[in-house]
């Protein structure tokens, strides 16, 4: 299944993402407040989305993991956990530099900037823990990760009327062409994070199996440490 | 002679009454506005001796001289102001422009998502050379400890 489905998803995603800048940077029309710095919105939103999906799924995961103790599930959280440090490394990389274009400043200390990034360290610490924590690290970044989730509804509700940061709210405000365009860029970075997340989740379990077998193979005295 | 003494006479008796005239009355001060007063102004001359004079004498009539402020006030925080104005039209222009044409912000911006996603790709790939690798040395290694394993039976 996976090897029909992340070379197809692949495949959408860079169609879309060629699309995408095609419209993002020759269809849409110029932003009349924040001008030419408003190009960054488009993908900037999508892998904001991105990194909320990979923390639920990566804390669902972990959850049915610490019930059921199936290291499949463990696999799942680990590739999630990963790919949310990385879309949110992007989101808070093209946000700052959004920032400093509309607002003159790098960083702002409001309630989203500050919530997102507390996200984003929590899964940085997710991925630390799982991977040089030793014996148990499974356990201890399965909790971490479904603490992560729980910051991501805190990211909406926190958000203020008057922070700088603009709302949800403001996508139905665009005008048709932008509308479509960051939609196209939402498909495609869907498209993007099932085919990474598919594709990490096939090393999670290789790696994973490979271990297993090496330890059989010393159990059986086949192998030499 | 007679003649040149009358001019001379009429000449200095009149310019004797014209500096002895009142001077004339200034215009009434300007409604006050709410525009902050000019910063003072270097002086535009070197000093002469009839500037000085004329500066002393500015000086130690209080009245005189808060006339001659009132009555520059205007034009200099007029030339002030609009010169102000223009300085600062200029800026927002250039600024506007900038945002307009943000282009290296937005080309940042773009920069680091690829930068960050090729990063991860190549993290990725990575791992699964590392992965073949570790299946390739587990097979040979399997291989050789089954061939151990028919060479002693």
């Amino acid at each position: 299944m996976n090897r029909i489905l992340v070379p197809i998803m692949a495949l959408l995603a860079a169609v879309g993402l060629a699309v995408s800048a095609w419209g993002i940077f020759v269809v849409t029309p110029m932003e009349q407040t924040l001008y030419y710095s408003q190009k960054i919105f488009y993908w900037h939103v999508p892998n904001a989305t991105m990194l909320f999906v990979a923390v639920f799924v990566c804390g669902i995961a972990s959850l049915v993991y610490l019930k059921k103790r199936d290291a499949r599930w463990d696999d799942i959280a680990l590739a999630s956990g990963e790919l949310a440090v990385v879309f949110g490394a992007i989101v808070l990389a093209t946000g700052s530099i959004w920032a400093r274009a509309a607002w003159g400043h790098w960083w702002v200390w409001e309630t989203r900037l500050v919530t997102s990034l507390l996200l984003w360290l929590i899964m940085v610490g997710v991925v630390l823990v799982r991977r040089f924590a030793g014996t148990g690290a499974e356990r201890l970044a399965a909790g971490l990760a479904v603490f992560g989730m729980v910051d991501v509804p805190l990211i909406y509700v926190g958000v203020k009327q008057g922070d700088l940061h603009p709302q949800a709210k403001v996508v139905q405000t665009l005008d048709t062409g932008m509308r479509l365009t960051f939609w196209l860029s939402m498909a495609t970075f869907l498209f993007l994070f099932v085919a990474l997340l598919l594709t990490r989740i096939q090393t999670a379990r290789a790696e994973r199996q490979l271990r297993e077998l090496h330890e059989r193979g010393l159990d059986a005295g086949l192998l030499e440490s | 002679m007679r003649r040149l003494v009358l001019a001379l006479v009429v000449i200095v008796s009149s310019a004797t009454a014209a500096a002895a005239q009142p001077a004339a009355e200034p215009p009434p001060p300007p409604p006050p506005t709410a525009t902050p007063p000019a910063p003072a102004a270097p002086p535009a001359t070197a000093p002469t001796p009839t500037r000085e004079a004329c500066t002393k004498a500015i000086n130690e009539t209080p009245e005189w001289k808060n006339d001659l402020i009132e009555q520059l006030k205007p034009q200099i925080s007029s030339d002030f102001y609009a010169k102000l104005d223009k300085d600062s039209h200029d800026r927002h222009e250039q600024d506007s422009i900038l945002i307009a044409r943000n282009h290296r912000h937005v080309v940042m911006a773009y920069a680091a998502l690829w930068v960050l996603s090729i990063g991860f790709l190549l993290y990725l790939w990575r791992r699964q050379q590392r992965l073949t690798d570790q299946i390739g040395r587990l097979q040979h290694e399997l291989e050789a400890a089954l061939k151990a394993d028919k060479d002693r039976k």
